[in-house]
């Protein structure tokens, strides 16, 4: 066992290895943009996934800030996370929180050592903002269940070892009742992934058929029937972490090193805002960390990253672009960070669905 | 002990200030200096309550719109004694001279230094009795503690009507003066960082009134609160403040490590735009009543307005904070996650 490092002296070995090594890893950006399962494989390696889980199930038993501090680095570094950061971010604290001892034995040490991957299957053609009204559904056989149905704008489904299926084992008059979290592997005989293309050009999401495909009993994530407050447990991890507000800082501290020459009022003014706002966004993410790992559930903090950081995400975007004369190299580096632009406030919950849940949270208060 | 502070203001402020948001009572401002509430930083004592805390009890009464310079008197105290000055015997405010607006000077005559000049907006003037200024003199910045018994004062106020008056010094002598014992820079930041604490108080009284208007006001049968667009403008509401409290701790925090921590410049700029933003979705919530100056609303919007700008508005800090980030070798994100 070893003894767990500062904070500050974890940050300065993310740091160094992010400067010494991240140009081994250039991603692949011919599959997606930030999907590299070899940088996955090595961050895992040294121990940097899952930090936070227990020794026993293939973490380091540090602190939730490490997880944080972690992830920012990379982030902010503009490393290739996409594979392993669902597992880590939603899937490992599922299980820790619901899953039997056998699946966590089973799942963490892989994605903790970088080997296993996943993505997340909630959204469906009908099932969008309203996700109760999610048609896939399962039945009970000997052994396990039946799955059918298809999940829509499933992210990195094709490169992916598991969907998280939040799918229906029964009928109810309350369509939040009934629903049952599966882990599907995505090898399984009867699941297709069809590829849809984003306004970028990328093949970054998918449609996944499941065609009568077995799930064996071991596979349930928690308990039948108590899928839908799983999720929402589950969606204050997604939701509440760095990831919601970093994408475009790479863009942003690369201009600002352009500019540190001539940087006019303008520019600086500009610049300064936007530091602001992130500064504020990191410091209630990491609120969010430090509660999670408490065992608090602190959705409506995560809500809030998540919508403010879509806002910063947009805001950044469009007030770096009259800093960026035509024809310059910079513009090219906002061409396409622009085309992402409005997935921000759409994935992981519209904004207008996540200011209505801030709203009710706030006006209960 | 800070619970202990808390509670101690809050019967203060019930008992002593019945008007919420008058811009001055005597009777408030005495008890807080009976209760021990002006000498907060003006002792290094190991029990003391600390800068974190005094920040905490400055928000609290901002909170209630208790119209008292206590974060000037604890400005002072502190400055004050970093600078070497003695101990306060009375309460004082607090001002920092700009010299592009202000002519105030220190000069030695005859082995003293006498004051000269003008210094504008400072709080509560006319009320007390001495005041810790920052104001230039030959040798560079000074800490000054002034008598202000024989000086001019024109009065002055700030948009909630709180003074902010300008004082004329023809040649008075100082009773006490230092060397500035901090960065000049770091002064107004520190002084901005008071100002973020209020902001923040204020802000959350401003979501508590959108909130009970929203819950309690029906219209077209239902309650505001059920309309989708009313309810985004108080998820906005309590958003702004809850990213603003996350980053005033931050900023508390590394104020008493480095004073020249760029947080501090970064809770003004932020939290004096959540300030914009609530204001005016407040003002939208609560609709004709919240625009009557009966209504406790505009006790706290038209602080936040006036404060928002006071030790530096959004676009000052901002550019200031853009130009250290662009000169900074090490990279932004180094200062970002110092």
């Amino acid at each position: 066992m070893s003894a767990a490092p500062s904070m500050v002296e974890l940050r300065g070995q993310v740091r160094s290895f992010l400067a010494e090594e991240l140009d081994r890893f250039p991603g692949r950006p011919d599959i997606i943009n930030g999907f590299d399962a070899a940088f996955s494989r090595e961050v895992g390696r040294r121990g940097w996934i899952g930090a936070s889980w227990p020794e026993t199930l293939g973490g380091r038993g540090w602190s939730a800030e490490s997880r944080f501090v972690i992830l920012e680095e990379m982030l902010a570094a503009g490393a290739p996370v996409l594979a392993h950061m669902v597992g880590e971010r939603q899937f490992g604290p599922l299980l820790l929180r619901y899953g039997t001892d056998e699946q966590r034995r089973r799942f963490l040490p892989r994605i903790a050592s970088g080997e296993a991957f996943f993505c997340i299957g909630m959204s469906e053609a009908a099932a969008g903002s309203d996700l109760s009204a999610l048609e896939t559904r399962a039945s009970p056989v000997t052994g396990g269940y039946r799955l059918s149905g298809a999940k829509l704008w499933t992210s990195l489904a094709h490169l992916a070892d598991y969907a998280v299926v939040l799918c229906r084992t029964s009928e109810h008059a309350n369509p939040r009742e009934g629903l049952t979290q599966l882990v599907v592997n995505l090898r399984s005989s009867g699941v297709v992934v069809a590829p849809i293309h984003n306004i970028v050009g990328e093949h970054e999401f998918n449609q996944v058929f499941f065609d009568d495909v077995l799930v064996p009993e071991g596979d349930v994530v928690g308990t039948v029937g108590e899928g839908w407050r799983q999720a929402l447990s589950e969606l204050t991890s997604e939701r509440g972490g760095p990831d919601r507000y970093l994408s475009n800082f790479p863009l942003l501290a690369r201009i600002t090193e352009q500019l540190r020459l001539d940087p006019d009022p303008r520019a600086s003014e500009t610049i300064g805002r936007l530091v602001a706002h992130l500064s504020a966004l990191r410091s209630l993410t990491e609120d969010v960390a430090v509660a999670l790992a408490a065992g608090r559930e602190p959705s409506l903090e995560a809500a809030i990253v998540k919508a403010s950081g879509a806002a910063f995400e947009q805001d950044l975007l469009e007030s770096l672009r009259p800093l960026m004369p035509p024809g310059e190299d910079r513009r090219a580096l906002l061409a396409e960070a622009t085309l992402r632009g409005p997935s921000y406030s759409i994935r992981g919950g519209t904004r207008e669905v996540l200011l209505s849940l801030i709203g009710d949270r706030v006006l209960r208060a | 002990m800070l619970e202990v502070l808390l509670n101690s203001t809050d019967g203060l402020v019930r008992r002593h200030s019945p008007v919420r948001g008058a811009p001055w009572s005597a009777e408030l401002w005495d008890a807080f200096c009976a209760a021990g509430l002006t000498d907060l930083l003006a002792h290094p004592d190991d029990g003391a309550p600390g800068l974190a805390e005094v920040l905490a009890v400055v928000e609290h009464v901002a909170g209630q719109a208790a119209s008292a310079p206590l974060a000037e008197a604890c400005l002072a105290n502190l400055i004050g004694r970093e600078a070497g000055l003695a101990p306060p015997t009375f309460p004082q405010t607090f001002a920092i001279a700009i010299p592009a607006r202000d002519d105030i000077r220190l000069e030695a005559v005859g082995g003293r230094l006498h004051a000269h000049g003008t210094i504008s907006l400072v709080p509560w003037g006319r009320h007390l009795a001495q005041a810790v200024l920052v104001v230039p003199s030959d040798e560079g910045p000074m800490v000054a503690r002034m008598a202000l018994a024989d000086v001019r004062i024109d009065d002055g106020e700030n948009l909630a009507g709180e003074p902010r008056d300008a004082l004329t010094f023809m040649g008075a002598p100082v009773e006490e003066a230092a060397l500035l014992h901090r960065a000049p820079d770091t002064v107004r930041a520190l002084a901005a960082l008071f100002r973020s604490a209020q902001l923040l108080g204020a802000l959350r009284r401003i979501e508590v009134l959108a909130v009970e208007h929203a819950n309690m006001r029906h219209q077209f049968g239902q309650p505001l609160a059920a309309f989708q667009a009313v309810k985004h403008a108080v998820a906005r509401i309590g958003a702004e403040r809850r990213l603003s409290a996350a980053v005033l701790s931050r900023a508390a925090a590394a104020a008493e490590r480095d004073p020249a921590s760029l947080l501090l410049p970064i809770a003004k700029s932020r939290i004096g735009e959540a300030a914009s933003v609530s204001a005016a979705l407040a003002h939208q919530i609560l609709g004709a009543m919240g625009y009557t100056i009966e209504h406790e609303l505009q006790a706290y919007t038209r602080r936040v307005w006036s404060w928002r700008d006071e030790h530096g508005g959004e676009a000052e800090w901002n550019a200031a904070i853009g130009s250290r980030v662009c000169a900074d070798p090490s990279g932004l994100w180094a200062q970002v996650a110092a």
